[in-house]
């Protein structure tokens, strides 16, 4: 690729970079994996780069190639145990204003989540990202019906899953 | 649901917290080689047309001609090779076309479709080739059986006067012939078991959906 251009990527993906790692933190249990994914979805974006017309925006286009690389193309390693350390990094809850059981709640529903299924994670989070349905229906290839459809029973997972 | 409203506001302050890579990892990152599933799919599916191709080619050798001639399936080799190697083209310009439509930049439903696309042109081809295999060793095991004096050796002479080949042997060469088969099968089967098992898992979950309307 001309010079260019890859710096011209480097810095977008650099100032983008947020996206990558907010990925990185649905779809991986450890450190070691998340900085895996995150290398394995900017080499995708890098390779993906030239054909980038910016007819969308660059973020946009980030969402869609860092989620089908998380969903599809990211092979897990067997080695990735989750670990607590990782989780209290990683999902350190943000705000100190809470009192303890809104953190407790809080802590409760970033690890439900967690245990959704690699599709339903892309929904959720989109959705927390907020996203219009008719967006997050065009990234996964979905009608906008069957989008809403399948986040209110993504919902309705994550309330069963807080219950237990 | 007000519980998920409510991540979604620490959803957002929660940015601060995150890593930042130094614009130069970013060089080196973009500069390494991906270990996604399309390469391991693209590695695995070039030797697997380079396995079968090579086994194709080994077995024919003078010797194996010669022995062909003598069961008279030496015009038959000819062709069936031909038409082999024709079919091989066609099915590498598949694999490579398919290979080439695969871009992370479509939507994840095309994008898994199309992968799984790549992975059935090369099925298509073991599949081919194991049943090539198995035809052509049926009519070489024929044509052994009616030329071949090694096996007239075998042949039984019943009471009638007929001649027919003990039903063990054809039995043990069947058994022998179908193990083998099997074996690649079976192998073929759980490699691909477990690099795509995720995927195909994946697919089904977004298109049960759609198919439902």
């Amino acid at each position: 690729m001309d010079p260019q251009l890859e710096k011209q990527f480097v810095t977008q993906l650099e100032a983008n970079q947020n996206i990558v790692h907010k990925i990185c933190r649905l779809y991986t249990h450890d450190q070691e994996s998340h900085n895996d994914l995150f290398q394995e979805i900017t080499i995708q974006l890098f390779k993906a780069y030239p054909k980038f017309r910016g007819d969308s925006k660059f973020s946009t286009w980030m969402y869609r190639v860092g989620l089908n690389t998380s969903i599809t193309l990211y092979r897990k390693s067997k080695r990735s145990i989750r670990t607590q350390d990782y989780d209290s990094v990683m999902f350190k809850i943000a705000s100190t204003e809470y009192d303890n059981t809104v953190e407790e709640q809080l802590k409760l529903m970033y690890s439900a989540i967690r245990q959704l299924s690699d599709i339903d994670k892309a929904l959720v989070f989109l959705y927390l990202e907020d996203k219009p349905y008719s967006e997050i229906s065009e990234t996964l290839g979905i009608s906008e019906v069957n989008a809403r459809v399948k986040m209110n029973r993504v919902k309705g997972k994550l309330k069963d899953l807080l219950n237990v | 649901m007000d519980e998920l409203e409510f991540l979604k506001e620490d959803w957002k302050r929660q940015e601060a917290d995150l890593p930042k890579v130094s614009i130069d990892s970013l060089y080196r990152m973009i500069h390494k080689r991906s270990s996604s599933i399309m390469k391991w799919i693209l590695y695995i599916s070039i030797i697997e047309f380079l396995f079968w191709t090579v086994l194709n080619a080994f077995t024919i050798n003078t010797k194996s001609l010669n022995s062909l001639k003598e069961l008279h399936l030496y015009e038959f080799e000819i062709v069936a090779t031909i038409i082999h190697y024709c079919l091989l083209i066609y099915f590498i310009y598949i694999f490579y076309k398919n290979y080439k439509e695969v871009q992370t930049t479509e939507n994840t439903s095309v994008l898994m479709k199309r992968i799984l696309k790549v992975r059935k042109t090369v099925n298509y081809y073991v599949i081919y080739n194991l049943v090539m295999a198995f035809v052509i060793g049926m009519i070489v095991f024929i044509a052994s059986a009616m030329y071949s004096p090694k096996i007239q050796k075998l042949y039984i002479v019943g009471e009638d006067g007929s001649t027919t080949l003990p039903l063990s042997f054809i039995i043990s060469f069947l058994a022998m012939f179908l193990f083998m088969i099997g074996i690649f099968w079976l192998f073929y089967k759980l490699l691909y078991g477990i690099l795509l098992r995720r995927l195909h898992r994946n697919y089904k979950e977004l298109n049960k959906l759609e198919l439902r309307n």
